[in-house]
C-alpha cells in the first residue's frame, strides 16, 4: 500500500467533512446551487487534505539508490601512496555514481576521520584530504570504522561499505564486526591498496618455550619475511649479550632461522633476535624479536659489591650453603625489569647510590614490590645514607630510614653548598640541584651550620651561614633561577670568607657546576680552605663540566670529585656527601651484636659466640621493620620487613675485612648469611601449572592449565596475578577458572617492551589461612608495535569480511552501485507540506467562489436559469 | 522563534488575491421581477444593514486571512527554542540480553520494555528523529536515526531478547560516534539495569532518562558450566559448575545430569543466601554426544536454569601390542577404555598400516613398517639411530614438558636400570633426556618432506632408549599417562581445547560451522586425516528451527543457550552438536532491576525531566487550529454571521 498514515488516529478530523455538507444544507446563501456546489466541493477537498496531512500522510516509493561509505586505512602498513589510492578511487566513484547514490569517505587509523559526509557543505573533492593529527597512524582499528560506518548509512538506500586496507588490524575484531553489521543489512566491500614495491624483511615473533628446565636444550626460533631475496645476518642476544651469529639468505616470502640454546641461567632469560639485511628494508622497527624463558632451577641471587674483591668472602659462605651467586660491581646492576627478575633476590654490599641511576633505583623497586624480589642492603662506608641513597626508590624498600636523629656526643658540621646557576644550568639540572641542596639541608642537625651559594658571574648568598635546623631554607633555596655566566673563584672565596671563624668541628664545601669558569686562583683560595680545615668536594655535571679543574679542586681540598651524566644522580651526591661530610653516621668502634627481637633470620645460631663487628652505618628503623639485632648503642644492626610481594633487609655492618674481619672466620657466618638471604627469596613455586601467552594485535591472553600428578584438574584455586608493564605500571588482576583446571584472563598491550606476570595461586581453606600452590614469574615481550608486523595484504582475511557480509573482495568499481533487477528498499515521503500548499490554494479559489457572483456567466447561467 | 522553512512565508502573497476579491464592488445579479411594491421598503432596510454588512464583511476577510496566515505558518515549520516543543534527537537503548527474559506477571520483562518503546515511538513529533540500538553482548544499532514511525515499530516489534549478557559499556560507546548535531541528544534506557553500573562520563550535549522495566524477582541459576575431558583419559570427563543463589533464603535445589538425553546422575545442592556453590563431578562416555545439566527450582528465570556441553566423539585407537609378557605395558595400554587393543606374537604381527599404532615391545623387523610404531628398547637399523653401548643408572635430567607426549607428566626421580646410548639423526626430537643422551625419541614425516621410502611417509616413530621394565617407572602414575599421551599423539587425535565452547551471541559463517564439524568429528592433527570437506549448509537450532546458511553473508547468531546440530548431514553425526553455548552468567543470573541509572560518572549526568512528552511539531497545532477554523469559517458563512 503506498499510503500511510503517521498518526491515523487523526483521521476522525475526517468528520468535518459531513460537518460541512450539513451546514451547506441550511444555507441562508443566496448564491446559485451550481455555484453552492462548487464551493462545497472544494470545501471538502481543502478539508480532505488537511486531515489527511493531520494524520501524517506518507507516500511510498521504492528506492534503488545505493548509500556507498568508502573508508581508506592509512595507518602505517599501508602504503605510502594509500591516500593518493584511497582519493583516486573516491574520485572515480564520484563521477560514477549514479545521479540518486551516495557517497561518504573515511579515513581511518586507530580512529575515523569522516572526511566526506552527504548533506554537509564541503566536500572531500574540493580541498586536500589527509589524516587528523590526533590520529595515531602506528595502530589500525577496522572494527571502530565499520561500527562507524553501520551508524550512518541512511536507512532508505542500499547500505554498502567500500573497505580499502591491508587487512591489517591492530585493535579490535573486524570480523566481528562484519558479522554483527551484517544484521544491519550493511554488505561490506573489500579492497587491497595496489602493490607497491617497497622492499621489507621483518621478524614475527621469537618462538621459545615459555618455561624449560636448566640445562635443557631448546630451540630459539623465528620466522623471517622479505620481499626480495636479500643476504641476512641474524645476531641473538641473551640478556643482551652476544650469543650467536649467522649469516642467511633470505628468500622471498617466510624465512625460519633457529638457533639451538642451552644456557639458560635460572629465572628469566631474555632473548633478543636481531636481523640486518643487505637490501633495503623500509621499516626497521621490525627488525627485531623477543621472547622470555623462564627457566626453573636452584635459587640464584645477584651480589653487588662496591669493590668485586671484597665479594668474595660472603659468596663463598652462600655457595657452600647451595645458594648460587653472581657477583658484580655496583654498576653492574642490570637496567630491564626483566633481567633483574632472573635472580631471585638482590643484596648490595658497600655499593653507593651514585653508581646506580634513578631508573634503576625504580627498577629495584619494583623489582621487590611488585615482582616480589628479595633485597638486602649490608652496610659499608658507602651504604645505606653514606651511599647518598636518602629519599631515593631504594631507601622506601627497605625497613631503615637513611637519617637518624644525631646524638649529643657526635661532632658538628658547617657545610657550603655552592650552586652553579649559569644559564646552561636551566631546565632540570637548576631543579634537581635545588631538590638536592634542600635533601642534604634535611639531613643536617640542628647542632650543623649550613649556608647555599649561587653564582654565575658573581655570587650571592642564598641561605646565609646559619643553624641548620632554621625555618625557610628550603624556601629559600627554591626560589634560585637559572641565567648568568660561569665565575667559581668569588664563590669560592665568599664560601671561605662565610666559613671563617665558624666554631664546627668540620667544615665542608660542596661545588656543583656544569661549565667552565672564568680563570682565578684556584689552588690559593683552596689552600686558604684548607687552611681553615675545610674539605672540598667537587660535582661535574655533564660533559661540559670542567672535570681537571674539579679534580684539582677536590684533590687540593682533600675532598671527592664526581662527575655525572645524569642530573638526576645530583641529589644522591649531595646526600652522601652531606652523610660523609658530617661522619655522625658512621661509628667505627668493636661491638657484639645484641638480640633485640627473637626473629627466625637469627634462630639456630649461637650468639653467645658471635664475634666484634668493628663498625656500622647509623639508621633508624621503620614502625613496622622488624629489627632482630642491634647494637651495643642501640642503633638497629638487622632489621627485615615485607614490601609490596617482597621482602627486604638491612644488616648495618658489613660481610667484609673492614668490619666483620673476625666474623668471616666465624663458622657460622656462611649459615648466618644464608638464613638471612633465604628469609627474603622470591619464592618459586610451580607444581604443575602450565602457563599459555598470547597476544594478538594490541590484546593478550594468559591461560593456566593446573594438573596435579595424577591427571587430575585442580580447580578452585585463587589466581592473582600482577602485570608489570614495559613503564613499571602495575596492574593487579585475577584470572577467573573458565573450565576444569583452566584458569585465564585477558589484558592489553598497548606498548612495546617486556610484560611480567606474578602469578600466585592459593587454595582456599575454611580458616582463611589459604595455601599457596603456585607462585612464580612468567614474561612475554612485544618487540615492535603490531603495525609493522605484516607487510602485503591479508587478502583471506579481507574475502572472508567480504563473505560473511555478503559483498565482494576486490569488485569491480561499476559493482559497488549496481543492483539485481528487482532490488529496492522503500522510501517514505511525508505528504504534509504539499497537501497544506495545496489547500492554501484551494481555498483562495474558495474565496474567489463565494465573493463572486457566477451565477450570469456561461456555463453557471444556464444553471441558474434552469433551476433559479 | 525561528523558521525551519522560512520560504514558505512568501505564500502570505495569497493575502493580496482575498483581499482584492473583497474589495471588488459586486456585480449586482439581474432578476425579473413581477412587481416593484416592495422594493422600496427593502432598500430603506438594507440603507440600516449596511453598516452590520460592512462589518461582517470584514470579519469574513479576517477570517480568511487568519487560516491563510495559519496555513502558511505551518508550512514555515516554526521552532521553538526553549526545546519544549522543538524537534529531538533520541537514542533509545532498548535492552534485549537474556535477563529481559525474567517471568512477571502473565509475561517476560521484554513485553514491558516492548510495549513502552512502542509509547515512545508513538509520542515521537513529525521532525523528532530516533536512533534504535538494541543492548545485549553485542549492542547493535537497528535503526540509525530516522523520524518515521513506521519504520521504528515495525523494527521493534520484530524484536525479541537473546540469552546473552548485556554489554551496556559498549552501547554507550556508540554515543561518543553520533553524527554530528546542534541539538541535544536524549538517550533513553529502557533496560532493568541489572547489571553493575557502567563507567562512563557523558558528553554535555547528553541527556539520559532511565525507564526501569521489572521488579525484583528471586533466582537461583548456573552461573559456571565447562566439561573437559581428562588428559589421560579422554572419554572420562570433568563438569565443573556454579549454582549462584540470588535470593535471600537458604535454598535447597535439585541438579541433574543428563547424557545424550538419559538421566545419569542427580545431586541435592544447599545454596546459601546470595553466594554461590562450586560443584564438580566425574562423567565416563565411550561415544561422546550432548550433556545437559539442569537445575530444579522453580524460579522467574529459566534460562540459566539450564546449560548444555558437547563431548567429542572419539574414534578408537587401534593399537597393535607386538610383545612377549610385558603386561605392565599391556595393562597401561588396557587402562585407556579408548584403546581397541590387539596383543600378538612377534610371528604374527599384521601390518602396522591396519593400525594406528604398533608398538613393538620385543625385537622388531629389520625394516621399519609403514604406520605409526613405538619400539621400545630395540628399533630397526634403517632408521639410523645407533646405539653406542649402555648407560648405567641414567637419571632423567629433562624432557620437553610442552610436548603432548609429556603433557602433565612428573618424571623426577624416576630409578632406570640401564639404557641404551644412542646418537640420532637430526629428524628425531628427543622428548626425555639424561643429560645428552636421549631416552625418548620422536620422527614425524609430515606431507612434503623428502621421504627416502614411501613407508616413511607420513608417519610417526617414538623410540624409548630404554626398557620401562627395566625401570620402576611402570610403578608410577606417569606411566599409564605416558603411554596414552603417546597412542594418542601417534594415532593424530589432539583435543587440547577441543572443549571450548563459543560464547552465546557469537555469529558463525557456513566455513566456521564446517571447522566445528571437522574438529568435533576427530580433532586430528593433520588435515589429511580430516573429516570429508561437506560444508555445514543447514543447522538445527536449540529451539528446533532450522537455518539454511548457503548464501554469501549467510550467518548463524548462537543467541538461545543449547545444543546446535548440523541439519541435513550425514546420519551418524546427529549425536554429536556442533557446539553448545550457554549463558553461565554470574552477572546477568542477578536480576534484580537497579533502582537508580545505572551508569557510575565522574560528573553529573544530565537527567531529562518530565519523562517522555507526548508532543507534535508546532506546525501539527497550527494546522490543526487551520482545519477547525475553516470549518467555523464555513459555518459562520452559510449562517449569513459573515458573507
Amino acid at each position: 500500500m503506498p499510503l500511510e498514515f503517521e498518526n491515523p488516529s487523526f483521521l476522525w478530523l475526517g468528520l468535518l467533512i459531513p460537518a460541512a455538507v450539513l451546514a451547506l444544507r441550511y444555507t441562508l446563501t443566496d448564491s446559485s446551487r451550481g455555484q453552492r456546489i462548487l464551493s462545497l466541493l472544494v470545501r471538502i477537498v481543502i478539508l480532505l487534505m488537511l486531515v489527511l496531512a493531520l494524520a501524517g500522510a506518507l507516500w511510498t516509493s521504492k528506492s534503488r539508490s545505493v548509500a556507498l561509505w568508502v573508508l581508506g586505512d592509512l595507518s602505517d602498513s599501508a602504503p605510502e601512496s594509500a591516500l593518493a589510492q584511497v582519493t583516486n578511487l573516491y574520485q572515480r566513484l564520484h563521477a560514477e555514481k549514479p545521479a540518486e547514490g551516495k557517497l561518504a569517505l573515511a579515513l581511518f587509523a586507530a580512529k575515523s576521520d569522516w572526511i566526506d559526509v552527504p548533506g554537509e557543505s564541503k566536500s572531500a573533492l574540493e580541498s586536500p584530504i589527509r589524516l587528523s593529527a590526533d590520529n595515531a597512524k602506528t595502530e589500525t582499528n577496522i572494527e571502530l570504522a565499520l561500527q562507524q560506518a553501520a551508524q550512518t548509512l541512511p536507512h532508505d538506500a542500499f547500505k554498502r561499505v567500500l573497505l580499502l586496507t591491508d587487512g591489517n588490524q591492530t585493535q579490535g575484531d573486524a570480523l566481528a564486526a562484519a558479522k554483527r553489521i551484517r544484521r544491519q543489512d550493511v554488505k561490506i566491500f573489500t579492497q587491497t591498496y595496489e602493490a607497491e614495491e617497497r622492499d621489507e624483511v621483518l621478524l614475527e615473533d621469537l618462538l621459545v618455550p615459555i618455561e624449560v628446565q636448566k640445562g635443557q636444550s631448546f630451540a630459539v626460533a623465528a620466522i623471517a619475511h622479505a620481499t626480495k631475496t636479500s643476504e641476512a645476518s641474524f645476531t641473538l642476544y641473551r640478556d643482551g649479550f652476544k650469543v650467536g651469529e649467522r649469516q642467511m639468505t633470505l628468500q622471498p616470502g617466510a624465512n625460519s632461522i633457529a638457533f639451538t640454546e642451552t644456557q639458560a641461567k635460572e629465572g628469566l632469560t631474555r632473548y633478543e633476535l636481531r636481523v640486518a639485511a643487505s637490501a633495503g628494508d623500509f621499516y626497521a622497527d621490525n627488525n627485531v624479536a623477543s621472547g622470555i624463558v623462564s627457566v626453573a632451577g636452584e635459587p640464584r641471587v645477584l651480589l653487588l659489591e662496591r669493590n668485586e674483591r671484597d665479594a668474595r668472602y660472603l659468596a663463598r659462605a652462600l655457595e657452600a650453603e647451595s645458594i648460587r651467586v653472581e657477583i658484580r660491581e655496583g654498576r653492574g646492576m642490570p637496567g630491564r625489569l626483566e633481567e633483574l627478575a632472573q635472580y631471585d633476590a638482590v643484596l648490595f654490599s658497600d655499593v653507593p647510590a651514585t653508581e646506580l641511576s634513578v631508573p634503576q633505583m625504580r627498577l629495584l623497586r619494583s623489582y621487590v614490590e611488585d615482582l616480589g624480589g628479595g633485597f638486602v642492603m649490608i652496610g659499608g662506608e658507602e651504604s645505606f645514607g653514606l651511599g647518598g641513597y636518602y629519599r631515593t626508590a631504594i631507601e622506601d624498600v627497605l625497613p631503615l630510614r637513611m637519617r637518624s636523629e644525631k646524638k649529643k656526643d657526635t661532632p658538628s658540621l658547617a657545610m657550603m653548598l655552592i650552586v652553579d646557576k649559569s644559564g646552561s644550568m636551566s631546565g632540570d639540572k637548576i631543579e634537581l640541584a635545588k631538590e638536592a641542596s634542600i635533601a642534604a639541608v634535611e639531613l643536617l642537625n640542628e647542632r650543623d651550620y649550613v649556608g647555599v651559594i649561587a653564582f654565575d658571574h658573581d655570587p650571592y648568598n642564598v641561605v646565609d651561614l646559619q643553624g641548620a635546623g632554621k625555618m625557610g631554607i628550603v624556601q629559600t633555596i627554591s626560589q634560585i633561577q637559572a641565567g648568568g655566566g660561569t665565575s667559581i673563584y668569588p664563590a669560592l672565596a665568599m664560601a671561605q670568607e662565610s666559613l671563617f671563624g665558624i666554631a664546627a668541628t668540620f667544615k665542608h664545601v660542596i661545588l656543583l657546576t656544569d661549565g667552565h669558569s672564568q680563570p682565578g686562583d684556584f689552588a690559593g683560595i683552596i689552600d686558604q680552605l684548607a687552611g681553615d680545615t675545610v674539605t672540598v668536594s667537587t660535582v661535574g655535571v655533564g660533559n661540559g663540566a670542567d672535570g681537571a679543574l674539579l679534580q684539582n679542586i677536590a684533590r687540593w681540598g682533600k675532598g671527592r670529585y664526581y662527575f655525572t651524566a645524569d642530573a638526576y644522580d645530583i641529589p644522591q651526591i649531595f646526600t652522601k656527601e652531606t652523610m660523609s661530610a658530617s661522619r655522625s653516621s658512621l661509628v667505627e668502634e668493636p661491638f657484639l651484636p645484641q638480640i633485640f627481637k627473637d626473629h627466625q633470620v637469627i634462630r639456630s645460631i649461637d650468639w653467645e659466640q658471635a664475634p666484634f663487628l668493628f663498625g656500622y652505618v647509623v639508621t633508624s628503623p621503620k614502625a613496622t621493620a622488624e629489627v632482630s639485632l642491634v647494637t651495643e648503642r642501640g642503633d638497629p644492626l638487622l632489621a627485615v620487613w615485607q614490601v609490596g610481594l617482597g621482602r627486604c633487609a638491612a644488616f648495618t655492618s658489613d660481610a667484609k675485612s673492614r668490619w666483620a674481619a673476625d666474623w668471616i672466620s666465624w663458622p657460622q657466618f656462611g649459615q648466618f648469611w644464608a638464613q638471612l638471604i633465604r628469609s627474603v627469596l622470591r619464592s618459586s613455586l610451580n607444581p604443575g601449572t602450565e602457563t599459555t601467552l598470547e597476544s594478538r594485535g594490541n590484546a593478550g591472553s594468559l591461560a593456566l592449565d593446573c594438573v596435579n600428578n595424577f591427571g587430575q584438574f585442580l580447580n578452585g584455586l585463587k589466581t592473582d596475578v600482577q602485570l608489570i608493564r614495559p613503564d613499571l605500571k602495575v596492574e593487579k588482576t585475577s584470572a577467573r577458572q573458565i573450565g576444569p583446571g583452566r584458569y585465564a584472563v585477558n589484558f592489553a598491550l598497548n606498548q612495546t617492551g617486556s610484560y611480567l606476570f606474578q602469578i600466585r595461586q592459593t587454595i582456599p581453606r575454611p580458616n582463611g589461612e589459604d595455601e599457596t600452590f603456585a607462585d612464580f614469574t612468567r614474561g612475554l615481550t612485544i618487540s615492535y608495535k603490531p603495525e609493522y608486523r605484516r607487510f602485503g595484504s591479508d587478502t583471506n582475511f579481507l574475502s572472508e569480511i567480504a563473505h560473511v557480509t555478503g559483498g565482494q573482495y576486490n569488485p569491480e568499481t561499476e559493482n559497488l552501485f549496481a543492483l539485481d533487477k528487482d532490488e529496492s528498499v522503500p522510501i517514505r515521503h511525508a505528504l504534509w507540506p504539499s497537501l497544506l500548499i495545496a489547500a492554501l490554494l484551494l481555498f483562495v479559489l474558495d474565496v474567489a467562489l463565494r465573493r463572486l457572483d457566477l451565477a450570469g456567466r456561461g456555463w453557471f447561467r444556464e444553471k441558474a436559469q434552469r433551476y433559479g | 522563534m525561528g523558521f525551519a522553512h522560512p520560504i514558505m512565508l512568501a505564500f502570505l502573497g495569497l493575502f493580496l488575491p482575498v483581499i482584492a476579491l473583497y474589495l471588488l464592488k459586486q456585480r449586482r445579479r439581474r432578476v425579473q421581477v413581477a412587481t416593484l411594491l416592495f422594493w422600496d421598503k427593502i432598500l430603506k432596510d438594507e440603507q440600516t444593514v449596511t453598516s452590520f454588512s460592512r462589518l461582517r464583511k470584514l470579519l469574513s476577510l479576517l477570517l480568511q486571512l487568519l487560516f491563510i496566515a495559519l496555513l502558511v505558518l505551518a508550512l514555515a515549520r516554526p521552532l521553538v527554542s526553549d526545546g519544549l516543543t522543538g524537534a529531538r534527537r533520541i537514542v533509545l537503548f532498548l535492552d534485549t540480553s537474556a535477563s529481559m527474559l525474567v517471568r512477571e506477571g502473565d509475561g517476560v520483562r521484554f513485553d514491558e520494555a516492548k510495549s513502552q518503546a512502542l509509547n515512545l515511538v508513538k509520542g515521537l513529533a513529525q521532525g523528532d528523529t530516533m536512533m534504535l540500538v538494541t543492548v545485549d553482548q553485542h549492542p547493535t544499532v537497528i535503526r540509525p536515526f530516522t523520524n518515521s514511525k513506521r519504520e521504528l515499530e515495525a523494527a521493534i516489534e520484530t524484536l525479541s531478547p537473546v540469552h546473552t549478557e548485556t554489554d551496556f559499556a559498549a552501547a554507550l560507546k556508540i554515543l561518543d560516534h553520533l553524527p554530528k548535531s546542534r541539538q541535544d541528544t536524549q538517550v533513553y534506557l529502557l533496560t532493568d539495569g541489572a547489571f553493575p553500573p557502567v563507567p562512563y562520563t557523558p558528553g554535555e550535549d547528553l541527556q539520559f532518562a532511565y525507564l526501569r522495566i521489572g521488579k525484583a524477582e528471586d533466582n537461583v541459576g548456573i552461573t559456571k558450566f565447562q566439561a573437559r575431558p581428562l588428559p589421560d583419559s579422554p572419554r572420562d570427563f570433568q563438569v565443573h559448575l556454579e549454582v549462584a543463589n540470588e535470593t535471600d533464603q537458604t535454598v535447597a535445589a535439585e541438579l541433574e545430569f543428563r547424557l545424550n538425553g538419559a538421566l545419569t546422575d542427580a545431586w541435592e545442592l544447599t545454596l546459601p543466601p546470595h553466594d554461590s556453590v562450586q560443584h564438580r563431578f566425574s562423567q565416563y562416555s565411550a561415544t561422546g554426544g550432548a550433556i545437559e545439566v539442569f537445575l530444579d527450582f522453580p524460579d522467574a528465570f529459566s534460562i540459566d536454569n539450564r546449560a548444555f556441553g558437547r563431548l567429542a566423539p572419539l574414534p578408537p585407537v587401534k593399537v597393535q601390542l607386538v610383545m612377549e609378557g610385558n603386561l605392565f605395558l599391556e595393562s597401561a595400554l588396557l587402562a585407556d577404555q579408548n584403546v581397541d587393543l590387539d596383543v600378538v606374537d612377534p610371528a604374527e604381527a599384521k601390518s602396522a598400516e591396519d593400525y594406528d599404532v604398533t608398538i613393538w615391545a620385543v625385537e622388531p623387523p629389520d625394516e621399519t613398517p609403514a604406520g605409526n610404531t613405538v619400539f621400545i628398547h630395540h628399533w630397526p637399523p634403517d632408521l639410523g639411530v645407533i646405539a653406542e653401548g649402555e648407560l648405567k643408572s641414567p637419571l632423567i635430567t629433562d624432557w620437553e614438558r610442552n610436548h603432548p607426549i609429556n603433557r602433565h607428566l612428573a618424571l623426577q626421580n624416576v630409578t632406570i636400570r640401564s639404557a641404551r646410548k644412542i646418537t640420532a639423526p637430526d629428524s628425531f626430537l628427543p622428548l626425555i633426556r639424561s643429560f645428552d643422551n636421549p631416552l625418548l625419541l620422536l620422527q614425524e614425516s609430515k606431507p612434503g618432506d623428502n621421504a627416502p621410502t614411501d613407508a616413511a611417509k607420513n608417519r610417526k616413530v617414538l623410540i624409548f632408549a630404554f626398557d620401562p621394565l627395566a625401570s620402576d617407572l611402570p610403578l608410577r602414575v606417569a606411566f599409564p599417562i605416558l603411554i596414552a599421551n603417546a597412542v594418542h599423539y601417534l594415532q593424530g587425535v589432539d583435543r587440547r581445547d577441543g572443549w571450548i565452547n563459543p560464547t552465546v551471541g557469537q555469529s558463525f559463517s557456513s566455513v566456521d560451522l564446517t571447522a566445528f564439524r571437522i574438529q568435533r568429528e576427530n580433532g586430528l592433527i593433520h588435515s589429511e586425516n580430516s573429516a570429508s570437506e561437506e560444508k555445514v549448509t543447514k543447522v538445527l537450532r536449540p529451539d528446533h528451527s532450522e537455518q539454511d546458511l548457503i548464501e554469501p553473508g549467510d550467518l548463524l547468531r548462537a543467541d538461545r543457550v543449547g545444543l546446535y546440530y548440523q541439519a541435513g548431514g550425514k546420519e551418524t553425526i546427529e549425536i554429536h552438536p556442533l557446539f553448545a553455548v550457554n549463558l553461565a552468567s554470574a552477572k546477568e543470573s542477578k536480576i534484580q532491576p537497579s533502582p537508580t541509572l545505572p551508569i557510575q560518572s565522574e560528573s553529573p549526568v544530565r537527567e531529562i525531566i518530565g519523562g517522555f512528552r507526548l508532543g507534535y511539531e508546532p506546525w501539527f497545532f497550527v494546522a490543526l487550529f487551520a482545519a477547525l477554523l475553516s470549518i467555523a469559517e464555513w459555518f459562520l458563512f452559510h449562517r449569513r454571521l459573515i458573507e
